[in-house]
């Protein structure tokens, strides 16, 4: 073990891993460390080293997450049934009155009758009547079918976790019946 | 955390929770699982987890889990533990230029940290790999600072005297 000006090699060592993590250290304890390693050859490779291996390390690329393992969370946490179901038919109800609004605007524009023809009149109020029943149709069906899936996939197994409802038979995770 | 904030959070650090999990475990399979396992418990908790608290939070998690499946024996390392690759090189190698063109580069480093021991491997891991605070390490390793240093600086030893052997420094 080699010394200068009083710092061994084990505490010049140690100074050197304080300078690697970024710590700040009193000006005499830095100067002592660098009369060292300009005396001490073998700590001065060692030192070389620890930066080029660092360096190494510091440049080493990520391993990426594979995507169909990605596929299989997002499965069990966002996409899993029930979680977004209200908000999607929220925003579908959304997009389905805007559109609604959207095309009856248009169509009333596009009939809008010659002033003085009642016939012209009547048959443009009977039509854009008919797309207003149509609309409120399609939203009532948009209804029914998130109520029945929510339904199915939330109340009827908690029903059954109860046994208000006889479970039906297991099923494998592609449907099949196991 | 909002339902939007864990997409956008997991979308952010799914591949360092990987990365670690698969140099800690040493095993791709084994990898995966607990990287999922990772993110769903993330999903379970995500109520009392903030976005910030995120990535600290994940790193813990992956880092109990890994070791609870290593102290448990479950993982095999499917990879080569390199040891032949490493003392068959006692005298100065070819240097880490020639060696990472030839692909041997990221081998031998794998090889050399696994050759640590867990909990070396992860302060190498974590502050030189994927340089993360020392206060979010110390967290999630749940040591104090200063043992955390120490462990830090004798695991930077052990890994030159291995890359030594091997010939990637000079």
């Amino acid at each position: 073990m080699s010394s200068n000006r009083g710092t061994t090699c084990s505490a010049a060592m140690e100074l050197f891993h304080r300078v690697l993590d970024g710590d700040l250290m009193e000006a005499t304890d830095r100067q002592g460390m660098q009369a060292h390693l300009a005396v001490c050859s073998e700590c001065a490779e060692k030192a070389g080293q620890l930066r080029e291996i660092l360096d190494l390390l510091r440049g080493m690329a990520e391993q990426p997450m594979p995507d169909d393992a990605m596929r299989e969370v997002w499965q069990c946490t966002v996409r899993a049934p029930g979680v977004r179901t209200h908000r999607r038919w929220r925003n579908w109800r959304f997009a389905a009155a805007a559109a609604a609004v959207i095309f009856v605007t248009w169509t009333g524009v596009r009939l809008y009758p010659v002033p003085g023809d009642d016939r012209e009149a009547l048959r443009a109020a009977q039509e854009v009547r008919m797309v207003l029943q149509l609309t409120a149709n399609a939203l009532r069906r948009i209804e029914e079918v998130a109520f029945r899936k929510v339904f199915a996939e939330e109340v009827s197994p908690a029903l059954q976790k109860v046994g208000i409802l006889w479970p039906r038979a297991p099923r494998g995770r592609d449907g099949n019946e196991g | 955390m909002k339902e939007t904030d864990y997409e956008s959070v997991v979308a952010m650090h799914k591949d360092r929770v990987h990365s670690y999990a698969m140099t800690i475990l040493r095993n791709p399979a084994e990898a995966q699982d607990a990287s999922q396992e990772v993110l769903i418990r993330l999903w379970e908790h995500r109520v009392s987890v903030s976005v910030d608290g995120a990535r600290s939070w994940l790193m813990r998690t992956t880092h109990n889990l890994c070791i609870d499946q290593i102290r448990r024996g479950r993982v095999r390392s499917e990879i080569s533990d390199g040891d032949d690759i490493v003392e068959a090189r006692p005298d100065a190698g070819p240097g880490p230029q020639r060696l990472a063109e030839s692909g041997d580069l990221r081998r031998l480093i794998d090889c050399a940290l696994d050759a640590l021991s867990p909990d070396d491997r992860a302060v190498i891991v974590m502050r030189e790999v994927q340089a993360l605070p020392y206060d979010e390490i110390a967290a999630a390793l749940d040591v104090p600072l200063g043992t955390l240093k120490a462990r830090l600086h004798r695991a930077r030893e052990r890994l030159r005297t291995r890359l030594y052997r091997a010939g990637v420094t000079p």
